[in-house]
């Protein structure tokens, strides 16, 4: 049974609890309240009544006196209103002993009671014979019964005051025993009061700390989860109320939380194992780029070759052979030395100098070669190999093939934290479709490998090169206004990289 | 899985107190609010017992009248009456001790007939009026019992009391033990009498000694026995009839026999006063804790104890018989007993002994 009840109490919610937890000790209190005050009540009206019996026994005594005057007053005048008098006091004298009941306070007193009820029905038949022999002029009679009647008048009166003095003995001490009995209700009252009252607070403040308790835990918890403890301990609540639900629902949530945040842990170290494999395959892949590319040219035999032959030429005395030869030796040297590791802007004007110095040789002057250089970004690092292969697709597709002089000019300047390095020509120009082939890679430009006379690096090899190394996209523009107008390629490359 | 990470964060159950506080609280409210509770119970009931110990029904109700009602003659008398009354379901009421000390016997006789009471038990004088009283109450039927002084002119059914002829036979069996050594030949005894005793109850007592004495002594050596009649008018007035004996006779008597309990100590203290001790042997009447105590300082000769208990239960048993017979003994006598030195020495010795168990 007490299991039952505590089972619906669990499941019960906060406010049912709370409202059962105010009821029940405001119930009772409002209960002992009431029957305290009907307890009270009913003593203080016996205290009321304790003199009611005085009170009548003094109205029974006026009553007398009343009649006995009423009486005389007639036998004195003879007159009609003092007879109405005597019969009006008669009446309220006989109402007066009816209503005289004191059988409730004790023998003594009632015995008196009884002795006086008796000794007035005397009277009353005195008093009523004297009147009847007055009315009769029976003169003797009248007086000799008058007498007696004041012996009787006298002797109830007497009588009416020994009760009254006794009623009123027994009146004060039953008052006493009413007073102190009130006083014993009125100190049990404070006390019962008290005590109900003490234990309704005690019983209050433990049935809210046991029932916010799981709350305060609560909070404890989500403010430590706020703080970023997730590893957080909670008691565990079997209750089916409000709390408990919240509880039960905060400790899922925080279950939840730790699992999502596990499984974002695995992931996150998954996508950076990938990142990492990734930028490793692409810096294998440049490295194969590189390592064919550079497997295109094969330039050692070629170059040891030259320099016997630049040795031969210095023996024979023949100076523009031995400068011919030397560029060049340094041509291709270059080629070696730098292929694998980048170079300043000044080492690879260097080499474009030596390119047209090589094909003003093999082509008699035929190009006319101008520079702009300014001195600033002659010493900033670019990828080694990138203005020759331009320069030979200037001379190769631009000027080789048009009647007129042929230009190149070089200009290498800086403009808003970037190094522009230009290379135009006079040539035949391009169409808007080959640029566009170009930078997007579908070409890869005409200077490529499978061109017989190129040192076999290719524009699109170029820019690549440029885009890995500055690791930006828009690294070389191409400028041509069409057929015959020439072509400008503009390299940029930031200062910092 | 599910069941561990729940563990981890919640290892320790909660146990939910509320309930076992409310539980506790509601009880011990509860047990509060029943003892206070029993507590008005108890408070209430008490009340109501003081008031049923006044409450006694009754069939019959008697008055009883005393002239003296102070007096611890009257007090035994009408206790032992009132227990008697009881069991016959009935009630004494002290009439006097209701109405104040201001009426008299004869009025309290008169009041007592107007009240139409079912009986009256009368200890007092046999004036006239009383007379006419009794025999107005024996006209009206209520049964009238008069314990120690009979009222022989009325119309009284009953009288409880002592035999006077056997009292004055007792005074002069004292006498006679009294003079013993010295003859009785000079001796004079005063015989102290209430004023309203019936001049033939008073005779009866001389007679008796008389008888007595002359039958033990021969008529010659009787002792010279006055009797003397003392005012009971108002409540001193004995006192100072007695002082007067000792203050205007010239010739003191040898021996005052006392025919009351007032006398009896009056005379008891004036024998003290005027340093009169063993020259006047006093012989009392009725028994108390000081006239024994004088018996045992031999300052009181003896006294003659008659048994008022024994009186009162009498009376109250003759109107008994009276209201359910329509008659009844017109006289029941009452044991009398000497109370000499060694008899008092013996109750007194008893009376302690009671009181230190």
């Amino acid at each position: 049974m007490a299991g039952v009840i505590r089972k619906k109490w669990d499941n019960s919610s906060v406010r049912t609890k709370l409202t059962t937890a105010f009821i029940i000790p405001i119930t009772l209190m409002f209960a002992v309240n009431i029957y305290m005050y009907i307890g009270v009540n009913t003593m203080i009206e016996r205290v009321d009544e304790v003199y009611i019996a005085n009170i009548s026994l003094n109205d029974l005594s006026n009553d007398l006196v009343f009649l006995q005057n009423s009486m005389k007053e007639y036998l004195e005048s003879k007159g009609s209103n003092a007879l109405n008098d005597y019969y009006k006091a008669d009446q309220e004298f006989r109402d007066g002993l009816e209503l005289l009941d004191l059988k409730s306070s004790g023998t003594a007193v009632y015995a008196m009671q009884e002795n006086i009820k008796h000794q007035s029905e005397n009277y009353l038949q005195v008093a009523a014979e004297t009147i009847t022999a007055k009315r009769g002029r029976n003169v003797e009679k009248y007086k000799a019964t008058y007498e007696e009647s004041v012996q009787l008048y006298t002797d109830l009166q007497t009588c009416i005051n020994a009760l009254n003095n006794e009623q009123f003995k027994k009146n004060t001490s039953d008052y006493n025993v009413l007073l102190s009995s009130l006083r014993y209700m009125e100190i049990i009252t404070m006390v019962i009061l008290f005590f109900i009252g003490v234990v309704n607070i005690i019983v209050v403040i433990l049935i809210t700390k046991s029932m916010t308790y799981p709350l305060i835990d609560l909070s404890r918890a989500a403010n430590e989860v706020a703080a970023g403890n997730f590893d957080v301990e909670l008691e565990r609540m079997d209750s089916r109320d409000e709390i408990g639900i919240v509880s039960r629902a905060f400790t899922q949530m925080l279950q939840s939380i730790q699992r999502y945040i596990a499984e974002i842990k695995e992931s996150v170290l998954r996508e950076s194992m990938l990142k990492e494999h990734e930028l490793v395959m692409e810096n294998r892949m440049k490295e194969v780029q590189l390592k064919s590319l550079q497997a295109q040219i094969n330039p050692h035999f070629l170059f040891n070759t030259l320099n016997a032959g630049e040795q031969l030429a210095m023996i024979e005395g023949a100076e523009k052979t031995t400068e011919f030869i030397e560029n060049m030796a340094d041509f291709f040297r270059y080629n070696i030395k730098k292929i694998n590791n980048d170079s300043s802007i000044a080492e690879e004007i260097s080499l474009v100098d030596k390119y047209i110095y090589i094909l003003n040789v093999r082509f008699t002057g035929e190009i006319r070669y101008s520079k702009d250089i300014d001195e600033d970004v002659t010493e900033i690092r670019v990828p080694s190999m990138i203005l020759q292969p331009i320069v030979e697709n200037a001379v190769n597709h631009g000027i080789r093939d048009i009647e007129r002089e042929g230009h190149i000019d070089l200009k290498a300047y800086k403009d808003n934290g970037y190094v522009f390095l230009s290379i135009s020509d006079n040539g035949t120009g391009m169409s808007s479709e080959q640029i566009e082939k170009i930078m997007s890679g579908e070409s890869p430009g005409e200077s490529s490998p499978e061109h017989t006379e190129s040192n076999g690096i290719g524009l699109q090899n170029v820019i690549e090169r440029l885009q890995i190394f500055t690791g930006q996209k828009d690294v070389m523009e191409i400028f041509s206004e069409g057929k015959d107008k020439g072509t400008r390629f503009v390299i940029k490359v930031p200062l910092h990289v | 899985m599910q069941r561990d990470k729940e563990g981890k964060n919640a290892k320790k159950k909660y146990f939910n107190k509320s309930f076992v506080f409310l539980v506790a609280g509601t009880v011990i409210m509860i047990a509060a609010s029943f003892a206070t509770g029993i507590m008005f119970k108890v408070i209430t009931g008490n009340m109501q017992n003081i008031e049923q110990e006044y409450t006694l029904d009754y069939d019959k109700h008697y008055a009883f009248i005393a002239e003296d009602s102070e007096s611890e003659f009257c007090k035994e008398a009408f206790a032992a009456a009132y227990a008697q009354a009881r069991e016959y379901n009935a009630y004494l009421e002290d009439l006097g001790a209701a109405l104040g000390s201001e009426y008299s016997a004869e009025d309290l006789l008169r009041i007592a007939v107007n009240s139409k009471l079912d009986g009256i038990v009368y200890m007092g004088g046999a004036g006239e009026r009383v007379v006419e009283y009794i025999d107005r109450a024996a006209d009206e039927g209520i049964g009238v019992v008069v314990l120690q002084n009979d009222v022989e002119a009325s119309k009284r059914h009953c009288y409880v009391g002592i035999n006077y002829y056997e009292l004055g036979q007792m005074y002069a069996l004292q006498i006679e033990k009294l003079t013993e050594k010295t003859g009785m030949g000079d001796i004079s005894i005063d015989v102290l009498v209430d004023e309203d005793m019936a001049e033939g109850t008073s005779n009866l007592i001389i007679m008796a000694i008389e008888d007595y004495l002359t039958e033990k002594n021969g008529e010659d050596k009787l002792p010279e026995i006055v009797l003397t009649k003392i005012d009971a008018e108002d409540i001193f007035s004995a006192e100072e009839s007695i002082r007067n004996i000792f203050l205007v006779k010239e010739k003191l008597p040898d021996i005052m026999l006392c025919a009351n309990s007032v006398y009896t100590r009056c005379a008891y203290q004036a024998v003290i006063d005027y340093n009169l001790v063993g020259e006047i042997q006093i012989v009392g009447f009725f028994v108390n804790d000081t006239i024994l105590d004088a018996i045992d300082k031999e300052v009181i000769y003896s006294t003659i104890s008659i048994d008022t208990q024994e009186m009162g239960r009498s009376s109250i048993k003759a109107l008994q018989e009276y209201n359910s017979m329509g008659y009844t003994n017109s006289y029941l006598p009452v044991e009398m007993e000497i109370i000499d030195n060694s008899k008092a020495h013996q109750i007194i010795n008893e009376k302690n002994n009671r009181e230190q168990e």
